[in-house]
């Protein structure tokens, strides 16, 4: 038996490397166009890697079963193990501290980062949600946009979306912020993102407000584009935005 | 054919009268115009539902002995019972089994045409709506089959054998379950050539409440499928609790059992919050009430927490059955006791009771009150440790064991294989900051394909291969049986692996159209879906042919221990010869003391190989 | 009611070898369970939804005479059932009738309840109002029926002594519906 536990020792290792490499060269993220994607993207990473060994463990017990426990009919038995011993407690140690570990990190710390992202917005967003379009207001400026129009928003800026809906559920998402919450007829949800990096729809499909709660007919094409740019060119865009306002 | 008929002629002459009758109010006391969609189905069907169960026989064979008149005799040979009101656990478990693997082979057909206008950007070969149509379809089908083909087909065919009863104890009440289900599958048919609805199988409100008429037929379906689920689990309790054979304590029961006695605690227990939340849909449909209605104080999040405390106890009666059919043939295959068996029940228990304290974990994003947010990430996370316990079982049974590699125990293994990929992404989604991300994109499609049909409906194929012999008294063809396993198997992980990908990337669920960014993997993963698709030709051809002409089968092909393998195959039609007496424990290979796990009348129980 | 009303006979020894009563008894106790998480759920949006507030129009005399009417209905139906074990059939089938008029109040009490209220279904109070009498109502009246073929039967002497679960099963539900109706009273009226 010593030499199956060591046999199988060395294979979990290498699969567990090997998965620990394919993990760390995997990227499947989006354009990285918040502080909360740093936050988001950091968590998925450590879950992949916390995962790694479970995964290894189990590949490697499948592998070296299949390998060396070969039969071709039901006619010898196995070994008479119950599995009453000390493997099940032990196994119930190991999961239950690595399942406490996940829990703290990175789930509650990650959950107490964003929390403490969103604290004192320097700027404030009203979205609103409709079959099937949205419309984004800027409060503070007056301005209102709404349909294919992109939404603007300027770098390096803390901003809160106060999100509601007109009639029935939605879901704001910015693929390259990350967060997601639903647009709730009748209730006001927000969401805060630290805006880092320009970016625009144009070029890139993480840039789009997508609606992502089934909403019916158009959900699919429920999306608005979104544009991020320093903050002289956002004020710049603001005053446009008055002008025609105004002239209208 | 005589049953079907008389039943599709009261079902119809039932929706008659109730919508008559509701019509009649209408013109002559309300002065309104008789038919109104929404309001003569929800009035019509229960009537056509009642009338659709008399006519298959309930009235024939069971209703009449509740009023005091003598009741018909069963058929008990010939296909002709198959297609009628029988209470043998076996027919009812073949009419389960067949109902849904054709639902099954059906939805899946509805999902290729999903993938292929998904194949590129842009709308191909179908319109938004046809697309939300069929999406929803494939949803809720699969649902269906998922929750019940094990339970219902697989829990009703094998648990009274393994129990070594001569049926449920309940056999009237289990024939009702079963022919409730056609009328389920009508009506979601009918709603589809209505113009579908268009709310997935989630049907959230206020969007439920506002669309086409197809939503009304949807809940009525569903609300019948969760009487289906509630009788049935009910049975299954009642069954385990009162119809063992002497001998058989609780420490002896098969695997099998308690699995089934689990997704039936959960199915019994937690059903009732999907019907009250369809319940309430229907009210705001048709009687104007404002559960949903926010103008008038109503809240769509009330749906969401009563419909997902539930649903999400629902995977559970998809998946724990599936574990423990793939523990019972990873013992049965590698010939050694299942590892850690009490641990396992306590896995068992210990998921049933963590389910119902996890549901918002599916709302972290649905604008509920933060503070709930830490404690269902605690909860949800807390259910990886039962998780891993089965694990534990699976892999101590085949460590050192003499893996003999027939279809069923390859996709017994694969399950393990499939449900670590599912069961570890289900962490990305029980945490909060990766959750927020993730949710309702395609990681989550991936995640639960991963769980459902990695970890149930492969666990689906092991039971169809394991126990056809013992059904069908014919051997399936092993041949094809493994080309069904490695297709399916490779063409499983080539759709879904990308999934998570592309989900991550940015591309999120339930749309029929996507940026062009996200062409190259949905192009890969539609042609895989092909694949996998072809998988089932394999399986359809072997089931048919083997059935008819199959070679005949032995009482046990497999050499198991376990109650079932210890009669005839086919099992005559109470089950047993003589009443079987249960003497030893159902997994005790390799060990040549150990007594035999049962005994039929005083002869030595057949093939104890031990 | 389906399990409750399973009559042993029909099962042409093809299920239990066991005796019947306790795997019966088992079977309704597990249907109230699953019945009465449907009226949990109700009960519980009531709450959910428009918090404890009630309109001061709820009529409070005709609500505590149902209420009455119905609890007193379900003592009838325990006498109705011990006469029935005790094989004194007049006195079990006076006690059903009388069981069944007062279900038939109550239901007709519901009813003009309805007729005169103040709300309307798609006020908040009136959503939990309509959907929770309504959905106690039904099985009210699904239990009148339900005992009228009782009542029906033990006139043609189908329940002797040894031989009455109809009788007890049909009591059982009916205690039930009153058990829910103790809870949705206070909900709907006190709170």
């Amino acid at each position: 038996m010593q030499r199956h536990y060591t046999t199988l020792f060395v294979i979990w290792a290498i699969v567990t490397v090997l998965t620990l490499g394919a993990m760390w060269a995997w990227q499947p993220f989006p354009t990285h166009g918040a502080l909360e994607a740093a936050v988001t993207d950091d968590a998925f990473r450590a879950l992949l890697y916390l995962g790694s060994p479970v995964f290894g463990l189990v590949i490697a017990v499948l592998f070296y079963a299949l390998w060396k426990f070969r039969a071709t009919g039901p006619d010898e038995d196995g070994a008479y193990i119950e599995g009453k011993g000390a493997l099940p407690r032990v196994w119930l140690g190991v999961s239950a501290a690595l399942c406490a570990l996940m829990i703290v990190w990175p789930g509650l710390t990650g959950l107490a980062e964003l929390r403490h992202l969103a604290e004192n917005p320097d700027m404030v967003v009203k979205v609103s949600a409709a079959r099937w379009s949205w419309t984004v207001e800027y409060p503070e400026a007056g301005v209102k946009i709404t349909g294919k129009e992109p939404m603007v928003l300027p770098d390096d800026t803390r901003i809160r979306f106060d999100i509601t809906a007109v009639d029935i559920l939605h879901a704001f998402w910015v693929p390259a912020f990350r967060l997601k919450v639903d647009a709730v007829p009748g209730m006001t949800t927000s969401v805060t993102v630290n805006a880092h990096g320009e970016g625009d729809a144009e070029t890139d499909a993480a840039y789009r407000l997508q609606c992502t709660e089934l909403c019916g007919l158009q959900h699919a094409n429920m999306a608005m584009p979104v544009r991020v740019v320093s903050e002289d060119e956002f004020k710049t865009w603001l005053r446009e935005k008055q002008a025609k306002a105004a002239v209208r | 054919m005589r049953p079907l008929i008389n039943a599709l002629v009261l079902g119809i002459a039932g929706f008659a009268f109730g919508a008559g009758a509701t019509g009649l109010f209408r013109v002559a006391v309300l002065g309104r115009e008789w038919w109104s969609t929404d309001l003569s189905w929800s009035m019509g069907y229960p009537f056509a539902l009642i009338g659709w169960v008399m006519g298959i026989g309930g009235w024939k064979y069971w209703g009449r002995g509740w009023f005091g008149l003598p009741v018909a005799p069963y058929e008990t040979t010939g296909w002709r019972r198959y297609l009628d009101w029988n209470i043998d656990h076996k027919v009812i478990g073949i009419q389960y089994i067949v109902t849904f693997v054709v639902i099954f082979l059906l939805s899946g057909l509805t999902v290729l045409l999903v993938r292929l206008e998904l194949m590129r950007a842009g709308m191909q070969i179908l319109t938004e709506d046809q697309y939300n149509a069929a999406m929803s379809f494939h949803g809720i089908t699969m649902v269906a089959v998922a929750v019940a083909i094990l339970l219902g087909g697989f829990g009703n065919y094998v648990v009274p054998l393994m129990l070594g009863a001569r049926d449920m104890a309940f056999p009237n009440l289990n024939s009702l379950s079963y022919w409730l289900t056609p009328p389920v599958a009508v009506l979601l048919l009918i709603a589809v050539a209505m113009g579908g609805w268009d709310s997935g199988w989630t049907a959230y409100p206020p969007l439920s409440v506002v669309n086409k008429s197809g939503q009304t037929l949807f809940n009525l379906a569903v609300f019948t499928f969760g009487l289906v689920s509630i009788l049935g689990g009910i049975n299954f309790i009642v069954t385990i609790a009162y119809e063992r054979a002497a001998g058989l304590t609780w420490g002896r029961l098969p695997i099998f059992v308690w699995g089934a006695l689990s997704a039936s605690l959960i199915s019994f227990f937690f059903t009732q919050g999907f019907a009250a939340a369809l319940l309430m849909v229907l009210f705001d449909r048709v009687l104007d009430t404002s559960f949903f209605d926010f103008k008038n104080e109503g809240s769509a999040l009330l749906y969401e927490h009563v419909f997902w405390f539930y649903s999400h106890p629902a995977v559970y009666v998809m998946v724990l059955p599936g574990f423990a059919i793939i523990l019972e043939i990873l013992a049965h295959f590698s010939r050694k006791p299942l590892f850690a068996y009490r641990w396992v029940v306590g896995a068992f228990l210990g998921i049933v009771a963590l389910s119902g304290v996890v549901w918002a974990h599916h709302m972290f994003t649905s604008g509920m009150a933060d503070y709930l947010h830490a404690p269902f990430l605690v909860l949800t996370e807390m259910i990886s440790i039962p998780t891993g316990i089965i694990f534990l079982a699976g892999l101590g049974t085949i460590w050192a064991g003499k893996l003999w590699l027939r279809t069923p125990m390859l996709f017994a293994l694969s399950v393990l294989f499939n449900f670590t990929i599912g069961g570890i992404t289900g962490i990305f989604l029980a945490d909060v900051p990766t959750d927020l991300h993730l949710h309702d994109t395609y990681f989550v499609v991936a995640h639960f394909h991963y769980t459902i049909v990695g970890g149930e409906i492969f666990a689906l194929m092991a039971a169809v291969y394991y126990w056809f012999p013992k059904i069908t008294g014919r051997m399936y063809n092993e041949t094809l049986g493994k080309l069904h396993f490695w297709i399916m198997f490779i063409g499983f992980q080539l759709v879904f692996i990308p999934m998570f990908e592309v989900g991550v990337q940015g591309m999120n669920r339930r749309v029929a159209d996507y940026p062009a960014e996200y062409n190259g993997l949905n192009t890969w993963i539609t042609l895989a879906a092909l694949f996998l698709g072809s998988s089932f030709v394999f399986f359809a051809w072997n089931m048919a042919m083997s059935w008819v002409r199959g070679p005949i089968a032995e009482a046990n092909p497999w050499h198991a221990r376990t109650l079932e393998w210890q009669t005839s195959s086919p099992p005559p039609i109470h089950n047993f010869d003589e009443d079987p007496v249960i003497t030893g424990n159902p997994y005790d290979y390799g060990q040549p003391r150990a007594a035999a796990h049962a005994r039929l009348g005083a002869a030595p129980a057949a093939g104890d190989s031990a | 009611m389906a399990v409750a009303s399973a009559p042993a006979h029909a099962e042409h020894g093809h299920g239990s070898t066991h005796s019947r009563i306790p795997i019966n008894r088992m079977g309704i106790w597990l249907f109230f369970f699953s019945d009465a998480l449907l009226f949990a759920m109700l009960a519980a949006s009531r709450f959910y939804l428009t918090g404890t507030e009630r309109p001061h129009e709820l009529n409070q005399a005709l609500g505590l005479g149902i209420t009455s009417v119905l609890l007193l209905s379900s003592l009838t139906a325990y006498r109705a059932e011990t006469a029935f074990e005790h094989g004194n059939v007049a006195h079990g089938r006076a006690m059903l009738l009388a069981t069944i008029l007062m279900g038939a109040a109550f239901a007709i009490g519901v009813g003009f309840e309805w007729s005169i209220a103040h709300w309307v279904p798609s006020d908040p109070f009136g959503t939990a109002f309509f959907s929770m009498t309504g959905m106690h109502a039904l099985h009210v009246v699904s239990g009148v029926l339900f005992l009228i073929v009782v009542y029906v039967r033990a006139g043609k002497g189908h329940f002797p002594v040894g031989n009455t679960w109809a009788v007890t099963s049909m009591v059982m539900y009916w205690h039930f519906v009153d058990v829910v109706w103790v809870f949705f009273y206070p909900t709907l009226y006190l709170v």
